[in-house]
């Protein structure tokens, strides 16, 4: 009898012990909310290390393709500015993306993922590419056998998650590893936090511009974009100039069939634009001057001077920053 | 040999008892964790309220500042997402994922995250581009000016027109703001042809900005709105009010699975009672039992005598074993119960061996209590015959607590505790129907507390909240426990009063109220102070059931802010009564204005502060009641607005002034006449009357001054913009009256080509003791000699205000300084007087300025007393 009280009480008890988990993401730490037009990357954001480690090797791992050829890594090389040199992604058996591989660092910080938004979450990005027939090609299915197959995957999802490998914690982890690719300390984020001497005369001058000519109305925030989506070509017809108008250009319009979101993608971070030519979504401009001339002339109808092109890239090229103590 | 079988049945026992603990333990933790989880869900809520109210703030800043940043928004709108997924996990930790009314909130919820989530969307993209275009549209029109389409007729003309209209749009994104812009648009384009191909470029550029613009500041505008101003989502707050609801169900479910395990404790109590008689070795266990059990035990003889009590039979009744044993069980009796439940308890107990049931008994401190009891009858195996009675309880006032909480919200609003609206309308129901048969008076009294919105938009939801609850505190802890103060829901309260024998007990109680509730509130180590608009309604003069009267109570409500507000209005039957203000004075007045009678028109001086010369009169609308004696504008002009009275009003004052002003012709003095915001909306009527007055009296156009405040200016921009036009090709002039105190912006001043800026008299009042009222005051002159407007000082009263306006360089002053208004027929002698004034001054040799320096009469007699700084000033250059 005690035994079944003792029993009950402790039934009892436990039924009061549980804890609830804070809520958690990337804006874990809001900005001050009166911050100016950009602001400094932070240093780090919140993450589980044992699962960040655990993505990490997923990352790297390409086992994740169909055919064991690629790699997350393989189109955002950590190397070359997160993602890779190409103007459009090539994916297993050599395949073509049909879209410019963005930078994996400083994902964490975008409001949504992918040029058109349909990842809400990182980890909802990165079920994306393992599953796509163009980029790895893989079926769950078969992924989880293979992964199941290595002994240490074994270990390490038993001990972090009670559901072992499923495509929801692994896509779990990789975001996990994905939320400390970050790159601080870039000679903006120096210059934003007081140190005059960060930026050369020049690239101020290309901040000021970049910002009083109206960049910064949509390359703004911590990331210096990637909050926001906004139309290609607000003031004149970017597609129809350049001769084509694809699918893959509809952008957001794919995700939700709204006319209104035709041709709108979500405003690409600046964070170390030099060190990811080439640019925009169908990797058109290879080379930063020449994504800055024609954003000037699609988005703001203006003609910048050579000189202003020439500061403003210089005022980019102060936006690549530092991962893990090498910079960009 | 003799023990296996019974071994046996009761391995069997155990193992149904075993079973009935585990069941009765897992329902209660199954409920207890819901207990729990809808308490944090509660906070969850109160969390996304704020999350909202920061969100608020974000949006705002983001559109205010020169170079918007995203991230704080979406900061906010990203922990919106997450402490809703949160609530889900709540919801499904409560098991009760499936509740309809859950359901459904959480659905309201999610439609209105949605619906945030797309406005949050439009607003970026289009804060975005609006800031842009704005830069780019003023910039791409000059660039077409320099680049020699001043030539093109087209261009001169249209592009400003076009950058006005732009302008005025985006003060009002209103449709026909949109249209005005079309239509100079396309004017422009079919022009285009005639201009350089260098200019081209530039003009369609400015084109493309601006019909950038037109597409993207109405969605901008309503964006912003929704998302800042949409403030505590009422999803939200029923949430949390269903969510405080569960709370309390559920604590009850766990009390009743505690019921559970207790009546598998008696259950084994009285197993164990026959066991221990017919096995002396279960008694060692029994008394484990007896000792262990959370349920109290009470042991008693055939006749009732209490032989043994456990542990927990003294912790709940407060007896000792001391105090129990030997006595009878009566010493728990309470009076609940009539002795005839007690015999048919007895009776119970006899024949069937067994009773329970719930009964109402007493502790040793004297206090009653609920319990569940059992009683079990033991008899001898071998003769039947009653050894003992085994009564086992537990305490079930946990249970009645609960339910009496279920109970309460029921009947009262989760924030104040007060009653809520079904309490209510049961009591004035009642009422009603006593009050028939005894033709007595029923009174309800409305309370809305006036700009509560304001105090949550500014100062966030948890503080208004506070607020209320604290109001809500005052009013019942300030009157009796028979007046029923009850929340309606927001800020809207009733207060339902017994035995109102009259009208003016009902007034005494209405302002009390107003007094009691404009008392400051303090909170957070703030001082808060709200007012509250009170509408009164009785039965049987306003109606006979509730709703009828709550209906009357609210339009008197309302009845009571249009009066401004901290007061209190009766419904209907206070105008039949003749005691309303409004009531009695819209009479006379809309007499006065058809008949002319007791209205009259009073002048007061402008006098020139370079050379002291009077330059003209500002006509002033004067009314005397035939009983009340003389009432004054504001309080008849605000009744002649509301009621449409101002208009024909309008027109006889300016006929009056116009005719009245002919007299000055020799001094050609100006007259100003004031117009209200209504006259103003109704452009077409106010052009007549003036067309009429100027006809009529012969007075020349540009001798009459229209003035019109600045808030009546902003009000409608596209409105005032025709009006003032239309004034301004009549050839009248323009004041803006009581200027700084609004918000206009410089370029509308330069645009709609106003005159004069009169300086509001607060800041005047102030020049000496407020270094900001001085600030603005010279902002205001320095403003209108950069835009050619001339500047009034309005309520001039001390030699130092005067010092002050005149230094700054002020073109013209009026004030008791110089001259209280004067009815028409005072006005000669005023003049010559002050004029003789003038000239005597002259003849001192102290300058002209030194009659403006005093009234005539004090220039006389007293000038020796104390010499003005401006005077003396003069005196020393002259």
């Amino acid at each position: 009898m005690s035994r079944a009280f003792v029993l009950f009480v402790v039934v009892l008890l436990a039924a009061c012990g549980r804890d609830a988990a804070p809520p958690r993401s990337a804006h874990d730490v809001p900005p001050a909310p009166l911050a100016g037009p950009l602001t400094a990357l932070p240093h780090d954001l919140p993450v589980d290390a044992a699962k960040a480690a655990l993505g990490g090797r997923l990352f790297r791992d390409k086992r994740l393709s169909a055919d064991d050829s690629v790699a997350c890594l393989s189109c955002h090389d950590l190397e070359h500015g997160g993602a890779d040199a190409l103007r459009t992604a090539r994916g297993i058996g050599g395949q073509a993306v049909p879209r410019n591989s963005p930078t994996v660092f400083n994902a964490a910080m975008n409001f949504r993922q992918f040029w058109d938004g349909r990842a809400a979450t990182l980890a909802e990005q990165a079920a994306g590419p393992i599953t796509s027939p163009v980029e790895m090609g893989s079926k769950w299915q078969v992924l989880s056998g293979k992964l199941a197959a290595d002994a240490g995957y074994r270990r390490a999802f038993a001990a972090l998650y009670s559901d072992g490998i499923t495509p929801r914690n692994v896509t779990d982890a990789i975001a996990e590893f994905e939320r400390t690719l970050l790159t601080p300390d870039s000679p903006f984020d120096r210059y934003l936090r007081g140190e005059e001497g960060a930026l050369s005369a020049d690239a101020q001058r290309g901040w000021r511009l970049f910002r009083d000519r109206g960049c910064a109305a949509c390359h703004q925030g911590a990331n210096v974009g990637g909050n926001l989506f906004q139309v290609f070509g607000v003031l004149g017809d970017y597609f129809a100039d350049r001769g084509h108008d694809d699918p893959s250009d509809q952008g957001r319009f794919n995700v939700t069939h709204d006319e209104r979101d035709r041709h709108v993608f979500k405003v690409p971070a600046l964070r170390n634009v030099a060190a990811t030519a080439p640019y925009f979504h169908d990797g058109s401009a290879a080379t930063l001057p020449d994504a800055v001339r024609t954003m000037a002339r699609y988005q703001l109808g203006i003609e910048l001077a050579a000189d202003e092109v020439d500061a403003i890239v210089s005022f980019l090229g102060s936006l690549s920053g530092c991962y893990q103590g090498r910079c960009l | 040999m003799k023990l296996r079988p019974l071994f046996t049945m009761r391995r069997a026992w155990w193992l149904g008892l075993l079973i009935a603990l585990v069941a009765a333990g897992l329902l209660a933790r199954g409920d207890l964790r819901a207990a729990h989880a809808s308490r944090d869900a509660e906070h969850l809520i109160a969390e996304l309220i704020a999350t909202d109210t920061r969100l608020d703030a974000a949006v705002l800043h983001a559109r205010m500042a020169s170079y918007p940043n995203y991230d704080p928004m979406n900061a906010e709108l990203g922990r919106l997402a997450a402490l809703r997924a949160h609530l889900g996990a709540r919801s499904a930790a409560l098991q009760v994922g499936d509740e309809p009314t859950l359901v459904a909130a959480l659905a309201a919820l999610d439609a209105h995250l949605g619906t945030m989530d797309a406005l949050a969307d439009d607003f970026r993209r289009s804060n975005s581009t609006a800031k842009n275009s704005l830069q780019y549209f003023p910039e791409a029109v000059s660039d077409v000016l320099v680049a020699g389409g001043r030539d093109a007729a087209l261009v001169r003309t249209m592009l400003p027109l076009l950058s006005h209209a732009m302008l005025v749009y985006l003060g009002e994104p209103s449709p026909q703001n949109a249209e005005k812009i079309t239509r100079r648009l396309s004017a422009i384009e079919s022009g285009r042809g005639a201009l350089e191909a260098a200019t081209t470029a530039h003009l369609d550029l400015a084109l493309r900005h601006a019909r950038l613009l037109l597409d993207v500041v109405p969605r901008l505008e309503a964006a912003t709105q929704r998302l800042a101003e949409t403030g505590p989502a009422p999803e939200l707050r029923q949430l949390a009010e269903l969510f405080s609801t569960l709370h309390w169900q559920w604590v009850a479910r766990v009390y009743a699975a505690l019921a559970v395990f207790a009546i598998a404790v008696l259950v084994l109590a009285g197993f164990l009672a026959r066991l221990a008689q017919a096995h002396v070795g279960e008694l060692r266990l029994a008394s484990t039992v007896f000792d262990a059990s959370p349920a109290g035990i009470m042991i008693t003889d055939p006749q009732g005598r209490i032989l043994k009590v456990n542990p927990a039979f003294s912790r709940i009744s407060g007896f000792t074993p001391a105090d129990a044993v030997g006595n009878s069980p009566s010493i728990l009796r309470s009076d609940r119960q009539p002795p005839s439940f007690y015999a048919a308890m007895w009776a119970a107990i006899r024949e069937l061996g067994h009773w329970s049931g719930e009964i109402w008994n007493r502790r040793k401190n004297g206090e009653h209590f609920p319990e569940w009891l059992s009683i079990n009858a033991v008899r001898r195996p071998d003769d039947e015959e009653i050894t003992h009675y085994v009564a086992v309880f537990i305490d079930s006032t946990p249970i009645h607590d609960a339910e009496e909480k279920i109970r309460y919200l029921a009947y009262h609003d989760a924030l104040t505790g007060l009653p809520n609206r079904r309490v209510l309308a049961d009591r004035v129901e009642q009422a009603l129907h006593q009050a028939a048969r005894r033709r007595e008076i029923v009174t309800l009294m409305l309370i809305d507390l006036d700009n509560f919105k304001n105090i949550n938009d500014t100062l966030g939801h948890l503080t208004g909240d506070r607020l209320l609850v604290q109001i809500a505190s005052r009013l019942r802890e300030s009157f009796r426990e028979v007046d029923t103060v009850c929340r309606l829901g927001g800020d809207e309260f009733v207060f339902f009063p017994q035995e109102v024998r009259s009208v003016a007990d009902a007034e005494h109680i209405a302002s009390k109220l107003v007094a009691l509730i404009a008392e400051p509130v303090a909170i957070d180590g703030r001082e808060l102070s709200v007012s509250a608009s009170i509408g009164i309604a009785q039965y049987p003069t306003d109606g006979g059931d509730y709703d009828t009267l709550l209906r009357q109570a609210d339009a008197a409500m309302y009845r009571a802010k249009r009066r401004g507000r901290n007061c209190w209005s009766f419904s209907a039957h206070d105008e039949d009564a003749g005691l309303d203000d409004y009531v009695v004075l819209h009479g006379a007045l809309a007499h006065a204005v058809r008949t002319g009678e007791g209205l009259s028109v009073h002048y007061q001086p402008k006098i020139s502060l370079a050379d002291g010369r009077v330059v003209g009169m500002e006509a002033l609308a004067r009314w005397t009641h035939p009983e009340l004696g003389p009432v004054g504008p504001a309080r008849f002009i605000p009744i002649a607005e509301s009621s449409g009275l101002i208009v024909p009003l309008g027109a006889k004052i300016l006929m009056t002034a116009c005719r009245e002003a002919r007299a000055w012709d020799a001094l050609g003095l100006s007259i100003s006449v004031n117009t209200s915001a209504i006259q103003f909306r109704r452009v077409d009527d106010l052009m007549a009357s003036v067309t009429e007055a100027l006809e009529t009296s012969g007075l020349p156009p540009e001798r009459l001054e229209i003035e019109l405040t600045e808030s009546t200016m902003m009000d409608n921009l596209a409105q005032s913009e025709d009006a003032l036009r239309r004034l301004k090709q009549r050839g009248l002039r323009v004041a803006i009256d009581d200027f700084g105190i609004g918000y206009s912006s410089l370029a509308y001043l330069h645009w709609l080509d106003i005159d004069v800026l009169k300086i509001d008299q607060s800041f005047v009042r102030d020049l000496e003791t407020s270094p900001d009222a001085a600030a603005i005051a010279c902002a205001v002159i320095q403003l209108a000699r950069a835009l050619n407007m001339e500047t009034v000082a309005e309520g001039i009263e001390t030699a130092g205000q005067l010092a002050f306006l005149k230094t700054q360089g002020c073109d013209v002053g009026q004030g008791m300084r110089f001259r209280a208004p004067m009815p028409a027929d005072e006005v000669p002698r005023f003049l010559a007087e002050w004029q003789r004034a003038g000239v005597e001054a002259e003849g001192d040799g102290a300058g002209s300025i030194s009659r403006a320096i005093a009234p005539p009469r004090a220039t006389r007699g007293s000038r020796d007393i104390e010499p003005d700084p401006i005077s003396e000033e003069l005196r020393q250059r002259g």
